[in-house]
C-alpha cells in the first residue's frame, strides 16, 4: 500500500515536468506579450522591462531558468502585478477555490446521494420522475445560467442570501450549490444506478429472506458496493471542483485561483499561468490518487500493486 | 412502503446539510453605512504610482497620494494641492512650487520638496522600466537620464532649493504642466517607506502593500486583499484633514460588469465603473436618477493600414470614413448617449478649435471612391476589420461593414482577437482596418495628436507626414497658448485630410450612483476627487 502511494508519486515528478514543458511553450507561442498594451509603452522602458524578467534571454535559457527555480521551489515572480511573487498569489487564492470546492463537493455529495439513494428506493414512482427530471436538468443547466438565475431569484428577489462576495457564510451558499449542482446530478445518476443494481442482487435478496430490516440492507449490505463507481467518478470531479471555477468565481466576485488563471492567461502573464498549471496538475494527480485508494478500499476485488 | 422512512430521513437530510455544513445563518454583508464603496473595475496590478498605468489604479492611487496641484473637476482648471503656490518664469520654462507647510505623510513626518525629486528619480530610473515615465520627459534632461544615457541625475531640471521649495526646469513650453500633477505619475513617494522594503529600483520591491506603504493623500491603506477588496481610511494627518468627509472608501476589483451591477442593484456599491450596455436604457427609463452619463475625454476610432493598397491611397480612405454614418452608429447601434464624432480630437480641451470634421457625405464618397479608380467598389479587393472580442466592438463593426457595403459596393468581413493577440495583429501592421481608441491622460489635444508622430508606437497605422510632424514640434516649443492651439488644430486638420484613421464617436462616462453619494462633479476626464464626496445616508437603507 505505502510503496504503491511511493511509486505514484514518484510518478508524478516526470508528469509535472512534462506539464511545465508544454505549459511553458504554449504560453510563449501565443501572440502578444505581458507587457503589450492598448498604450504602448516607449521601446527603452520596455528593454529595461523585458531585461528585468529575462524576457531578452533566449527562449532555452529561459526555460532552463525556469525551471531551475521550480525545482528550487521559486515560482518567479508575476509579470503584470509587481510587489508579490506567484508563489504567494497562488496562496492567497488557491484557499479560497479549496474552499469553494469543499462546499460544492458537500452540497453535490449530499444533494447527489441522497436523491439517487431515494430514486433509487422507489423506483418508477412519480417522485423517481421528479428526481431524474432534476438531476437532467443540473447537468443541462451552465452554471453561467444558473448562477445568475440563482442571484435574481434567491438575492435580489427574496434577499434571502447576498447578491456576490465571499466574506460571510450566507456568501457562500449560493456559489457552492451553483459549482455543486452539476456534480449533484451527475451523482444523483450514478447513485441511483448502481444502487438499483446493487438491490437486485442475490445477497440482498438473501438478506431480505433473513429479515434484516430494510434499512440496514440498504445502509450495510448494497450501499458500500453502490459507493464504487461513485468514488471513482469523485476523484476527477474533486479535481474539478477544488481548482476553482472560472465562471462561478466571476459570476459571484469570489477571489479564488480560477479567476487568476484566466485573467493570466488573458494578460500572457506567464509565470501565473505555468505556476497555476502545475498547483492543478498536483491537485489533478493527488486527488485521483486518493479516489483510487478509497475505490480499493470498497471494493477488496481490486488489487493495488 | 418499502424505504419509506429511509427515504424521508435522507431525503431531509439531503436539504438540510449542506446549509448546516456551510453554517449558513444570513448574516448578511457587514453593514458599513460610513464608508464609500466603489466598484472599481480590473483589479489593481500593484499601488506603487511608478509601476502603474490603468485607470482602476488611478482610482485608489488618486485617494492615496496628492500632486503638486489637482484639477478642478467643475472648471478642469489646476487648483493648489501639495504646492500651495507657484510661479513661472515668463518663458515659462522654469517653475518655482512653494509646498503648504502642513503637507504630512501619513507617518506624521513632513513632505518635502527632496520627496518629489526623490520619486521623480525612481520613476525615470531606467532600471524600473516605469511605464508611465514618458510623462515625466517634459523636464529638462529627463528624457536623456530615463533612457539611459546619463545615469547623473543633476542633468534633469528637478532641484529642491529648500524643504520647502521646488524648482522645475522644463525641456519645452508644458501649457498643461500642473494639470498633470493630479496624474499618479507625479506623486512623490517616501524614501525611507520605499527602501526599507527593497531595493529603489527594483520592480518588485514590496513596500506598497498595508503597514509599509506611506502616502501623502486624503486617504491611508488599512487593507489590501487582492480580488476581494482594498480599504482606505481618512488619513489624520493629511493637510486638510478636516475637510475630508468621508471616514473611508472601499474599493471592490469586480471585473465583470452584470457582477458589478447585480452588487449595486442589491445596493452593495455606490458608484460603479461602468454599466453593461444592455442595462442603460433599463436604467433610463426606470431609475434616471441612479444612471450617470457624461461626456468624456476618449475617442473611438478606426485605423487603416496605409502600408497597403488600397488604402495607400489617402481618397479610398476619406471614401470609407464619409460613408460611416457616424450618427446613426451612435443612435441606433450603440444607444449609450455616444456622440457621433468626425474628427479625433473631443470636446472641451481647454483653449483648442479644432478643424473642420470628416461629414457623412454617401454621395461625396462614391465619387472620391470613382476617382481613386474603384467606381461602385469595382476592382477593390475585399477588406478585413479587425476588433477584439466584444459584443461592442462586433456590433459597430457589423453595422459599419453594412455601410461600406451599402454605400461603397466595398466588401468587408470582420476579423475578431483575443486582446493580446489583437495588439500582436495591430503592431505588426497584419490588418487593413482595425478597431482603437484613445482615452486623454492630460486634457490637452496634443496628448492624441501625438499618437500620430512618424514611428510612434501608438501610431500603429504605417501613417507618417514630415508637415505634420513639424507641426507638432512647433507646438511643442511654442510658449504662445493662442499660436500653440492653431499648430495643433492645423495638424489635426491635416490627419484628417490624410486620413489614417476613422473617427466613430466620442466616449462618455457611464456608471451608476447611489443618489446618497454627494458631491461628485461630473468631468469630461472620468475624475473623481475623493474629497469633494460625502455620503448622506437614507434612514434605515444602507
Amino acid at each position: 500500500m505505502i510503496r504503491y502511494v511511493l511509486k505514484r508519486l514518484a510518478e508524478l515528478v516526470p508528469v509535472l515536468w512534462a506539464v511545465i514543458t508544454i505549459a511553458f511553450f504554449l504560453a510563449r507561442l501565443a501572440p502578444g506579450g505581458p507587457f503589450d498594451a492598448e498604450r504602448k509603452a516607449p521601446p527603452e522602458a520596455l528593454r529595461q522591462i523585458e531585461a528585468y524578467y529575462r524576457l531578452d534571454q533566449p527562449l532555452w535559457k529561459q526555460y532552463a531558468l525556469y525551471l531551475w527555480g521550480v525545482a528550487r521551489g521559486d515560482l518567479g515572480p508575476s509579470f503584470r502585478k509587481p510587489g508579490r511573487s506567484v508563489t504567494e498569489w497562488i496562496l492567497l487564492r488557491l484557499p479560497v477555490s479549496l474552499e469553494l470546492g469543499a462546499y460544492a463537493l458537500a452540497v453535490a455529495l449530499a444533494l447527489g446521494l441522497a436523491g439517487g439513494l431515494a430514486a433509487a428506493l422507489r423506483p418508477d414512482t412519480p417522485l423517481d420522475r421528479v428526481l431524474n427530471a432534476g438531476a437532467l436538468l443540473g447537468i443541462c443547466l451552465p452554471s453561467f445560467l444558473l448562477g445568475p438565475l440563482l442571484v435574481l431569484v434567491c438575492a435580489l428577489w427574496l434577499g434571502w442570501f447576498p447578491v456576490a462576495g465571499w466574506s460571510s457564510p450566507a456568501h457562500k451558499v449560493l456559489p457552492s450549490f451553483t459549482l455543486g449542482a452539476l456534480y449533484a446530478a451527475y451523482l444523483a445518476r450514478l447513485t441511483r444506478g448502481s444502487m438499483l443494481e446493487m438491490l437486485g442482487q442475490d445477497f440482498i435478496r438473501a438478506a431480505r429472506a433473513r429479515g434484516v430490516s430494510e434499512t440496514r440492507v440498504v445502509l450495510v449490505h448494497a450501499l458500500p458496493g453502490a459507493m464504487v463507481p461513485v468514488s471513482a467518478f469523485l476523484g476527477p470531479a474533486m479535481a474539478g471542483l477544488f481548482t476553482g471555477s472560472f465562471v462561478v468565481e466571476t459570476i459571484f466576485f469570489i477571489p479564488g485561483l480560477g479567476r487568476e488563471f484566466v485573467e493570466a492567461a488573458f494578460n500572457r502573464d506567464y509565470t501565473m499561468v505555468i505556476g497555476a498549471v502545475i498547483v492543478y496538475a498536483v491537485l489533478v494527480a493527488l486527488l485521483n490518487l486518493a479516489a483510487d485508494l478509497v475505490t480499493a478500499w470498497l471494493d477488496p476485488r481490486i488489487r493495488l500493486e | 412502503m418499502r424505504g419509506n422512512g429511509f427515504f424521508r430521513q435522507t431525503w431531509v437530510v439531503s436539504l438540510v446539510l449542506p446549509w448546516v455544513l456551510l453554517g449558513a445563518g444570513c448574516s448578511g454583508p457587514p453593514r458599513e453605512p460610513d464608508l464609500l464603496r466603489v466598484g472599481n473595475g480590473a483589479e489593481p496590478a500593484a499601488l506603487d504610482p511608478h509601476l502603474v498605468s490603468g485607470v482602476s489604479e488611478h482610482r485608489v492611487l488618486s485617494a492615496l497620494f496628492e500632486g503638486l496641484a489637482t484639477i478642478n473637476p467643475a472648471t478642469l482648471e489646476p487648483e493648489p494641492a501639495v504646492a500651495a503656490r507657484w510661479e513661472a518664469s515668463p518663458d515659462g520654462l522654469v517653475w518655482r512650487f512653494h509646498l503648504d507647510p502642513d503637507t504630512r505623510w501619513s507617518d506624521g513626518t513632513p513632505v518635502t520638496a527632496g520627496d518629489f525629486v526623490y520619486a521623480w528619480r525612481r520613476m525615470l530610473s531606467p532600471a524600473l522600466g516605469s511605464e508611465y515615465a514618458y510623462m515625466l520627459h517634459c523636464l529638462a534632461g529627463a528624457r536623456a537620464f530615463n533612457e539611459g544615457q546619463t545615469t547623473d541625475f543633476s542633468t534633469v531640471g528637478a532641484r529642491a532649493l529648500s524643504d520647502g521649495v521646488l524648482e522645475v526646469q522644463l525641456d519645452h513650453p508644458t501649457p498643461y504642466l500642473l494639470k498633470m500633477q493630479s496624474h499618479f505619475a507625479w506623486y512623490p513617494v517616501k524614501a525611507a517607506a520605499v527602501e526599507a522594503a527593497g531595493r529603489v529600483d527594483d520592480r518588485n520591491n514590496p513596500w506598497a502593500r498595508p503597514g509599509t506603504l506611506v502616502s501623502n493623500g486624503p486617504f491611508r491603506l488599512v487593507e489590501w486583499q487582492p480580488n476581494d477588496q482594498i480599504r482606505l481610511e481618512r488619513n489624520p494627518y493629511y493637510r486638510r484633514a478636516g475637510s475630508v468627509r468621508l471616514p473611508g472608501i472601499v474599493f471592490y476589483p469586480v471585473d465583470n460588469q452584470q457582477t458589478e451591477e447585480r452588487l449595486f442593484r442589491a445596493g452593495l456599491l455606490d458608484l460603479t465603473s461602468t454599466v453593461p450596455r444592455y442595462k442603460i436604457p433599463v436604467y433610463r427609463q426606470r431609475m434616471p436618477e441612479r444612471l450617470q452619463s457624461h461626456p468624456y475625454l476618449g475617442t473611438y476610432f478606426y485605423r487603416f493600414n496605409v502600408t497597403r493598397s488600397p488604402l495607400n491611397d489617402p481618397r479610398v480612405r476619406r471614401a470609407l470614413v464619409m460613408a460611416l454614418d457616424r450618427k446613426e452608429l451612435a443612435e441606433r447601434v450603440l444607444k449609450g448617449g455616444e456622440i457621433p464624432a468626425d474628427r479625433l480630437v473631443p470636446e472641451g480641451m481647454a483653449g483648442y478649435r479644432p478643424p473642420e470634421g470628416i461629414p457623412y457625405d454617401p454621395e461625396g464618397a462614391r465619387q472620391l471612391l470613382a476617382e481613386a479608380g474603384y467606381p461602385e467598389g469595382r476592382g477593390m479587393r475585399e477588406l478585413d476589420l479587425l476588433f477584439n472580442t466584444s459584443e461592442a466592438h462586433r456590433l459597430i463593426a457589423e453595422a459599419a461593414q453594412r455601410m461600406w457595403r451599402e454605400t461603397l459596393g466595398i466588401r468587408v468581413t470582420l476579423r475578431n482577437q483575443d486582446w493580446k493577440v489583437y495588439l500582436a495583429s495591430m503592431d505588426s501592421l497584419d490588418y487593413d482596418i482595425a478597431r482603437s481608441a484613445w482615452i486623454a491622460d492630460v486634457p490637452d489635444a496634443v496628448n492624441f495628436l501625438e499618437c500620430f508622430l512618424a514611428g510612434g508606437g501608438n501610431n500603429r497605422t504605417g501613417w507618417s507626414s514630415e508637415t505634420y510632424d513639424q507641426l507638432i514640434r512647433e507646438a511643442y516649443r511654442e510658449a504662445d497658448q493662442d499660436r500653440r492651439a492653431v499648430l495643433l488644430a492645423r495638424a489635426e486638420a491635416l490627419l484628417l485630410d490624410e486620413a489614417p484613421i476613422a473617427p466613430v464617436y466620442f466616449y462618455r462616462w457611464t456608471f451608476l450612483m447611489n443618489p446618497e453619494v454627494r458631491g461628485l462633479v461630473p468631468n469630461p476626464l472620468g475624475f473623481i476627487r475623493w474629497t469633494d464626496l460625502w455620503l448622506e445616508r437614507q434612514e434605515g437603507g444602507e
